[in-house]
């Protein structure tokens, strides 16, 4: 019997096909990664060449209070304002489902938000949250509300910072709305003619019918919100009151895990330990990734979905 | 078929290997964004038969907009004082392509830099030792302000040429001044701290609505505010921390003395309005609800440009009873010129930049407004015309009283654990005894 050939012509050619996206991946994906493996067992800056220094990165991770720090910060706008703002979408998708006059307006309106340059919403909502000339403290002003230093105060930053999370949950809240018309009429009017009031109808229709949507859009909310970088970086540097430029917010209380991350690469030229923070995260976000990933078959397979 | 899936796949892998190729190969001239001048007509388009071509310099500098002409105005100006060199310059303000280029073999010749990137590029082995090069070559190194050298030195070693100062000083709002009856600027820190308490005013509801006291911006708070004590964050040999000193703590109490009087939420709020609308037509300053504030020379152009009307004056900054001898005494920072250890032409290099510190500096001052290194300048009556406030700050200079930079490899590390430090403090979390000493030990893991 004649060998059959392990590789033929066209396995070949398959490959050439696929060359051009095999090479970046390897050049773009997998050496970067592999370097940057490589680096968080290294001491080095740009300017010097990397020394090996075995486990030392990660040791010095561990005891450093600023790693926790940035740890808990990032923990806390992850589980705080991912749920906020999951919620906050999915009211706003519910009631801008209905029918009524000027929809489209309204719509249009609370998707804007995500549309907008993330820096320069930053830069305004640092304005808004101005304690004196702020439009925040001012609409607080009018129920006889003393507003605080939001920025300012470390026991403020954070909910600050939730705040501005409410006010970009547009793409959320459009696919929250694309799930809530999926759910057939049908049901409604059943529930309906069994008696059923509005409140009944939300918890025991509509949420079990969008619930795998809700887990998917956590999911996803939590990835982000442990790359949460880009406002802090802006807030953190547009106060100006820095002079070291790795300002984590008074006290800290906006040290985000990226931003800390960010800090270490660029500012303290640390990479080796910027490398280590990076793998840690990495570790930290696949673990969330795989718990929530269950969560979402267990959500699905209650509201009787595949 | 078969055949023209070869030929296909044939091309791809010839594309894609072109395209790696090309990818790799190395880049021969580096071309930042380019600004202003080029060499001056004469120079690049070939010498004169007879005359050698002048040889290029490439000059890196981190201005851009108007700035960079004018420093394309000063690379004009030592172009036409000599044949032999031809400086190319460069506005680059990703300071992130200096690195690169100096770790890579793309050096710039000549680059711009402050001094704090000095100790941190020399760290890591990237200039050229200056005063090796300058005094082969008889330069007088006495021409720069002692703080200024110190900034520019490692182990006694010049690694950059000073070219602008920076300081900080006094200053106040005559109109509020005024209104508590005094002619004059305070001449102790105590003297000042009075007047900050009979100046500062609050609405019905405790929200305040005149500072007196210079807590912001919080940068001098943090400096100035520190060293008119006596107090310093490292020792004189620029490496040791001394979070813990005296000068620190009795500033620090001062400080929070100031706070809780008027409550720390208040004075939060108050100078996170300041932080917000910092030079805007909404400063505290300009908006006259500002008795004292620390800030640099560009203050006095800010006024101009958002409230001409504020009725301000200058004064150094003063020292405490026991020490008054640190009258004007503040932050003392420069930007510099350094010879990358990778550039090329390296005689025509130290040529430029030795020329830019000393001959063609002053024309620079006048252009762009800085404030001098050089200290055959602090006299200089056209340098003194440019900016009403000069004479204060020269004379602040002339006191010898500025405080050089952290040298330190982890300095950012440091500064950044102050800032945190001394957020516990203002927000009272910790008792500035507490805090500091806290601070010491976490500085003393610093390297």
């Amino acid at each position: 019997m004649r060998k059959k050939k392990c590789i033929t012509r066209g396995d070949i050619n398959g490959l050439l096909f696929a060359l051009p996206w095999l090479i970046g991946f390897l050049l773009l994906s997998v050496y970067p990664l592999s370097m940057s493996l490589y680096y968080s067992f290294t001491e080095f800056n740009p300017v010097t060449d990397p020394v090996w220094i075995g486990l030392e990165n990660y040791i010095s991770l561990f005891k450093d209070p600023r790693f926790y720090k940035s740890l808990q910060n990032t923990c806390f706008y992850a589980f705080i304002a991912t749920p906020i703002n999951l919620i906050t979408a999915l009211v706003l998708a519910s009631l801008i489902s209905r029918h009524f006059r000027g929809r489209g307006l309204v719509r249009t309106v609370f998707f804007l938000p995500s549309v907008i340059p993330m820096v320069a919403a930053t830069m305004v909502w640092i304005w808004m949250f101005d304690p004196t000339y702020g439009f925040i403290n001012n609409f607080l002003k009018w129920f006889s509300i003393d507003g605080p230093a939001w920025l300012i105060n470390p026991k403020t930053t954070k909910w600050a910072l939730v705040m501005m999370g409410m006010w970009g949950t547009g793409t959320t809240m459009l696919v929250c709305l694309a799930a809530l018309q999926d759910v057939p009429g049908s049901y409604y009017e059943s529930a309906q003619m069994d008696g059923a009031n509005g409140v009944q109808r939300f918890f025991f229709i509509t949420l079990p019918c969008v619930a795998h949507v809700i887990v998917y859009q956590a999911i996803l909310n939590l990835i982000n919100a442990f790359q949460y970088f880009t406002q802090v970086y802006v807030i953190t540097t547009a106060s100006g009151g820095s002079t070291s430029g790795a300002s984590g917010g008074p006290e800290n209380s906006i040290l985000m895990y990226p931003l800390y991350l960010f800090h270490n690469a660029f500012i303290y030229q640390k990479m080796g330990k910027a490398s280590a923070m990076a793998w840690i995260l990495m570790v930290i976000v696949g673990l969330l990734t795989m718990v929530m990933a269950r969560l979402s078959d267990k959500a699905v397979s209650n509201a009787g979905g595949e | 078929m078969k055949k023209r899936t070869r030929i296909i796949s044939g091309i791809l892998a010839i594309i894609m290997g072109g395209v790696i190729a090309a990818g790799c190969k190395r880049e021969e001239v580096p071309v930042p964004s380019q600004t202003g001048t080029q060499a001056p007509s004469g120079q690049t388009g070939g010498a004169p038969a007879g005359e050698a071509a002048p040889i290029p310099v490439s000059y890196w500098y981190y201005h851009k907009g108007d700035e960079a002409v004018i420093m394309e105005h000063v690379i004009q100006r030592f172009n036409e004082s000599q044949t032999e060199y031809v400086v190319e310059g460069f506005s680059v303000p990703d300071k992130q392509k200096y690195l690169v280029a100096m770790s890579g073999d793309e050096s710039p010749d000549v680059i711009e830099l402050t001094n704090t990137e000095v100790v941190s590029y020399q760290s890591g082995g990237l200039l050229e030792n200056l005063t090796d090069m300058g005094t082969s070559r008889g330069f007088d190194f006495e021409v720069f302000d002692a703080p200024a050298a110190d900034n520019n030195s490692i182990g006694g070693q010049m690694y950059g040429f000073p070219i602008t100062s920076v300081i900080i000083q006094m200053f106040y709002n005559k109109d509020i001044l005024e209104q508590i009856n005094e002619a004059e600027p305070p001449k102790t820190m105590e003297e000042l701290y009075d007047m900050a308490l009979r100046a500062t005013t609050v609405d019905a509801d405790g929200n305040i609505d005149v500072l007196g006291y210079p807590l912001f911006p919080l940068a001098s708070a943090r400096q100035e505010l520190i060293y008119a004590f006596g107090g310093t964050w490292v020792a004189e040999d620029g490496v040791t921390p001394t979070a813990d000193s005296q000068g620190i703590l009795d500033s620090l109490r001062m400080n929070l003395e100031f706070r809780n009087r008027y409550g720390i939420d208040k004075v939060q709020k108050f100078v996170a309005t300041g932080n917000t609308n910092r030079y805007t037509p909404q400063d505290i300053f300009f908006a006259g609800k500002q008795l004292f504030r620390f800030d640099g020379p560009w203050l006095a152009n800010q006024i101009t440009d958002n409230n001409p009307d504020v009725n301000f004056g200058v004064a150094m900054i003063p020292g405490t009873e026991a020490n008054p001898e640190l009258l004007g005494v503040s932050r003392y920072e420069n930007t510099s010129l350094g010879i990358p250890v990778g550039a090329k032409e390296k005689e025509g290099a130290y040529a430029f930049a030795s020329w830019f510190a000393t001959e063609g500096v002053k024309d620079f001052l006048l252009e762009i407004g800085s404030l001098p290194a050089n200290k055959t300048l602090f006299d200089d009556e056209e340098l003194m015309a440019c900016n009403e406030v000069f004479p204060s700050f020269m004379e602040a200079l002339k006191t010898g009283n500025g405080v050089p930079s952290l040298k330190m490899a982890d300095t950012a590390q440091y500064t950044s654990l102050i800032e945190e430090y001394l957020d516990y403090v203002y927000n009272g979390t910790k008792t500035p005894e507490d805090a500091m000493n806290e601070l010491q030990k976490a500085a003393s893991q610093l390297r």
